[in-house]
């Protein structure tokens, strides 16, 4: 995502939103991989500012250079968009969606939203 | 739409009667459940919602008339609008989640709520806009001399051309194989699990593979890509740990969102510094915008 951020960062605007733990280390399935400074695995955020700490260090480690909205504790973005545990949408210039991948993780395909991208750019060349 | 009103008692029942046989019938009690109250619901909204006909014209009158399955002895009459409401609830995405939960399917791309993307745009859009000359191939003088970049990030295979192959995202597409498979290599590679591989990295799993060595062989690089698989812990998801995840929401949400061409759910959020807060609405009309949902784990 971070390189199609830098490739079309003039002709759309990029938001990340940081939403709930998809494995946390306290949940069914935790993840084998990504662990904090400690070591431990990482737990679901109950209080906003473990949350903010958490997404901040996504955000380090994984050098995103967009801006990364933090979903409130009520994961209210997160479930009006059904975004857990992944997702990606393209919104055009009225606000409607014109692209929405289908869900995480098998759906999300950063090539497929860039053909959407590159094609609503088109469509606006005419 | 669908009820949600049974989470509490079924996480009890998920944490203290884990026997399968107890998770088959509460899945399709749920199931059931669902399906009748779900069906309930939808003929409530279709009888007082937005749908509902005007009152009948002499014409509508007219037409009843003459269509037998109108008539109030026909069979047609009453089946129909539940065929059409049953169609609904079965496409609603939690229903086909637990469908295929009951199945006993794990998670899968085209399984249960893993749907495909949608998109306003695709091939077919492509070819009725710039398919000259209807060869069902598009060529880059078919498109305005300004889009020439634009032209090339659509073209994935980089034939030159773009058919229809090139905008194939499911998963028997070649491409989408090929990428599935270069992710499966590129996994045991990145170290920190950053989604980026620095020469350092490269070169470590050089050492690891080579095992001090100059050089790598076949066998080597296969040692080392597939290493031998740890005593078989509890990765796969039982039947039981689906069911949790489904309840815990590590399965995904249980709602759909918008779909296409609807209007994108506003909201304002601050960023991880605190520093700015972003509504959504405010960047409309200037540039399309790109939304990325997602977490650290």
């Amino acid at each position: 995502m971070e390189e199609l951020h830098r490739r079309y960062g003039e002709q759309a605007e990029f938001l990340a939103v940081y939403v709930r733990e998809a494995h946390a280390g306290d949940g069914v399935w935790p993840g084998k991989f990504t662990k904090d400074d400690a070591g431990t695995p990482i737990h679901q955020p109950t209080q906003m500012a473990e949350r903010i700490g958490v997404a901040d260090r996504c955000c380090e480690v994984l050098e995103i250079s967009m801006p990364l909205l933090v979903d409130e504790l009520d994961d209210r973005v997160g479930r009006a968009y059904s975004g857990m545990p992944d997702r990606l949408y393209l919104i055009d210039h009225d606000g409607r969606v014109a692209y929405k991948s289908g869900r995480g993780p098998f759906g999300f395909k950063p090539g497929e939203l860039e053909q959407s991208l590159v094609m609503l750019l088109l469509d606006q060349c005419q | 739409m669908i009820p949600f009103s049974f989470s509490s008692a079924f996480c009890d029942f998920l944490y203290y009667a884990p026997h399968p046989m107890h998770i088959r019938l509460l899945l399709r009690t749920v199931l059931a459940a669902s399906l009748l109250t779900s069906l309930a619901a939808a003929q409530e909204q279709a009888s007082s919602g937005p749908h509902t006909p005007a009152p009948a014209t002499a014409q509508s009158r007219k037409s009843k008339i003459e269509n037998p399955k109108s008539r109030w002895f026909h069979p047609r009459r009453y089946l129909d609008p539940y065929w059409t409401l049953a169609d609904r609830v079965r496409q609603a995405e939690i229903v086909e989640m637990l469908a295929a939960l009951a199945q006993g399917s794990p998670p899968a791309p085209g399984k249960g709520w893993f749907h495909e993307g949608e998109s306003r745009y695709g091939w077919q859009w492509l070819t009725q806009r710039y398919d000259q000359d209807d060869d069902q191939t598009i060529s880059p003088n078919e498109l305005p001399s300004e889009a020439a970049e634009l032209f090339a990030r659509l073209d994935r295979d980089e034939d030159g051309l773009l058919k229809a192959d090139d905008f194939d995202w499911s998963e028997s597409a070649p491409f989408v194989k090929q990428s599935a498979q270069a992710r499966r290599f590129f996994g045991p590679l990145d170290d920190d699990h950053n989604g980026r591989l620095t020469r350092e990295e490269w070169q470590d799993f050089f050492e690891r593979a080579a095992l001090g060595g100059e050089a790598i062989t076949p066998d080597d690089l296969r040692a080392a890509l597939f290493p031998p698989e740890p005593a078989k812990d509890d990765d796969d998801p039982t039947p039981l740990g689906l069911l949790k995840g489904f309840v815990t929401g590590e399965l995904g949400s249980v709602y759909e969102g918008p779909a296409l061409e609807q209007r994108a759910p506003d909201f304002e959020l601050a960023d991880n510094h605190g520093r700015r807060r972003i509504r959504l609405s405010e960047l409309y009309g200037k540039k399309p915008v790109v939304l990325i949902f997602g977490s650290f784990t």
